[in-house]
């Protein structure tokens, strides 16, 4: 890892007392479940694994449960290695990164890993040592992380992390993801900690702030219900529009929660009204992308200009917004449209024409089209995004592909890209009238598309 | 495919009206057939949806903290099971 100054940072930003994480699972050998985790024993978790990890430059970090994900993470940063975080735990993808990345490993907690990849599985812990007084200090220019940028095709893009972008990023971010970051408070994520706001909300938050983070993934209302039920109050929820949807349309009660974090993607004034109500708290949603991690938030009740993070400067290049900060290496420039009000204040337009955005995942039009248009026995076609009907806003496909059932005809496609990017709605057509430039207009996309369904 | 139980078949409906999947019949899924990944290629999204429609159609709320997310939803078999014993518990 290329260290260009001796500055340095701790691992954290907390009291040795207090609670960093509540587990369900085991991390040690001995010990009654569920309990809290102080930060002496983090400490000291960090260390044990630290010290068990193989020699090794990256570490494709694959840990399903929170807790474990946490210690990983650390352990890798303490070692002097660099976490790779993967959108996806597809035996394609680790394999694909182990290649990218020589010298790398896999760490996990009892996943089925790539054949022919080095793994290293953490379930428990041996040879912890009692107590650890002090935190470790990380140089600030160490690579602590690579998130990647979930392309719909090919090499998805590596988003360099130093624990300088890490760290003060957060320091910063957790003024406004909060309204109190000293007061004790219990947070839940449903967000993947290998994705950068699951990262930021679920992993950098409990080093940087006074919250107790859930070692849990929930996916289900169900799940989310419980999970909380076994948080004290003041809770925390980090999660986003597709699964604050699946909450408002089940029939549980939820405990009340005093704060709601919403991203990935844009969420109805009306639902975060629905959300307040149910919850009895205040629903922020948050601004960001994987290049930079969060950049604004907004009360999605109470307004819809966002407001950016003090930190940032914007810019314009030719139609696009270009961000900068001091803690970051580079500026970044945005993939959505931002319209400015002042000099803190946006609305957000949309996302630049190529780009989708499903579920918190990012892939370009275009590159999908090149594959669907790759197919052997598609004659035409194109991939869109049909109007918002209110659901999950899977994308659709017009085929001109007579010989071709809609599995073979998306095969393709499905063999190339997360399964997110691909096509639910078929529609056969004879043949798409497009220009003689080649395009085709959405109207017309979108009558054909209405017509066959 | 006729190796479907009476309530294999009615969730494979569902199955397929929920999630759109136009082209499938919902006698075409194989009972053991694994949904998600490989098989029918389902995600997390419809994870969500097919958990909101089976909490609606048999009152049964998915429960899947860690491992058992993968088993209950391993296939239609396996789901269909865990409906049917929620419902009698």
């Amino acid at each position: 890892m290329p260290v260009t100054t001796s500055e340095t940072q701790s691992l954290l930003d907390r009291g040795l007392d207090d609670c960093i994480a509540s587990i369900t699972i085991r991390v040690e050998t001995k010990n009654d479940l569920p309990r809290t985790i102080p930060v002496s024993e983090f400490l000291a978790h960090v260390n044990a694994l630290a010290d068990a990890l193989p020699q090794r430059s990256y570490a494709i970090n694959l840990c399903a449960n929170r807790y474990r994900f946490l210690v990983a993470f650390a352990a890798v940063i303490v070692r002097g290695q660099c976490n790779l975080l993967p959108s996806n735990r597809n035996q394609a993808t680790q394999r694909n990164f182990a290649s990218r990345y020589p010298g790398s490993y896999i760490i996990h907690d009892g996943f089925e890993t790539a054949s022919g990849v080095e793994a290293f599985e953490f379930s428990r812990l041996s040879n912890v040592s009692a107590s650890i007084t002090s935190p470790p200090a990380i140089p600030l220019d160490q690579v602590c992380a690579i998130s990647f940028t979930s392309g719909s095709t090919g090499e998805s893009k590596a988003n360099i992390k130093t624990w300088r972008m890490l760290y003060h990023g957060m320091q910063i971010n957790s003024r406004y993801y909060l309204d109190d970051s000293r007061t004790a408070q219990s947070l839940l994520a449903t967000v993947p900690a290998q994705h950068m706001y699951g990262l930021e909300s679920s992993i950098m938050m409990p080093l940087c702030t006074n919250v107790c983070v859930a070692d849990g993934q929930p996916l289900f209302p169900e799940d989310v219900r419980s999970a909380l039920a076994r948080m004290p109050a003041p809770r925390i929820l980090a999660t986003t529009p597709v699964h604050i949807r699946a909450l408002e349309n089940s029939n549980l009660e939820f405990p009340e929660v005093e704060l709601i974090l919403s991203a990935t993607a844009v969420l109805e004034q009306a639902m975060a009204k629905r959300i307040e109500t149910r919850f009895g708290g205040k629903l922020r949603e948050i601004y960001g992308c994987s290049e930079v991690g969060a950049i604004a938030r907004r009360q999605t009740t109470q307004s819809d200009l966002w407001e950016a993070f003090d930190v940032f400067y914007f810019s314009r290049s030719e139609s696009r917004v270009v961000v900068g900060a001091s803690h970051l290496q580079d500026e970044v420039i945005l993939q959505d449209v931002l319209e400015f009000s002042g000099d803190r204040r946006f609305r957000l337009l949309g996302r630049s024409e190529d780009m989708i955005n499903i579920a918190g995942k990012r892939g370009s039009l275009s590159e999908l089209n090149r594959l669907l248009l790759e197919t052997p026995g598609v004659d035409d076609g194109i991939i869109f995004e049909p109007p918002a009907d209110g659901t999950t806003g899977r994308l659709a496909a017009l085929l001109v592909a007579p010989e071709l059932s809609k599995r073979e005809a998306m095969a393709h496609v499905r063999a190339n890209v997360d399964p997110v990017f691909v096509p639910r709605r078929v529609v056969f057509v004879e043949s798409l009238s497009r220009s003689e430039s080649g395009k085709l207009p959405r109207e017309q996309v979108l009558a054909h598309f209405k017509a066959g369904t | 495919m006729s190796d479907q139980s009476p309530a294999e078949q009615e969730l494979a409906q569902l199955l397929v009206e929920t999630l759109n999947l136009e082209d499938i019949g919902a006698g075409d899924i194989a009972p053991e057939e694994p949904l998600f990944g490989e098989g029918l290629g389902l995600d997390s999204i419809d994870a969500l949806e097919l958990a909101l429609a089976i909490s609606q159609e048999h009152g049964v709320q998915l429960r899947a903290e860690d491992e058992q997310t993968r088993d209950i939803l391993f296939s239609l078999r396996t789901l269909s099971n865990f409906i049917e014993e929620s419902r009698t518990t």
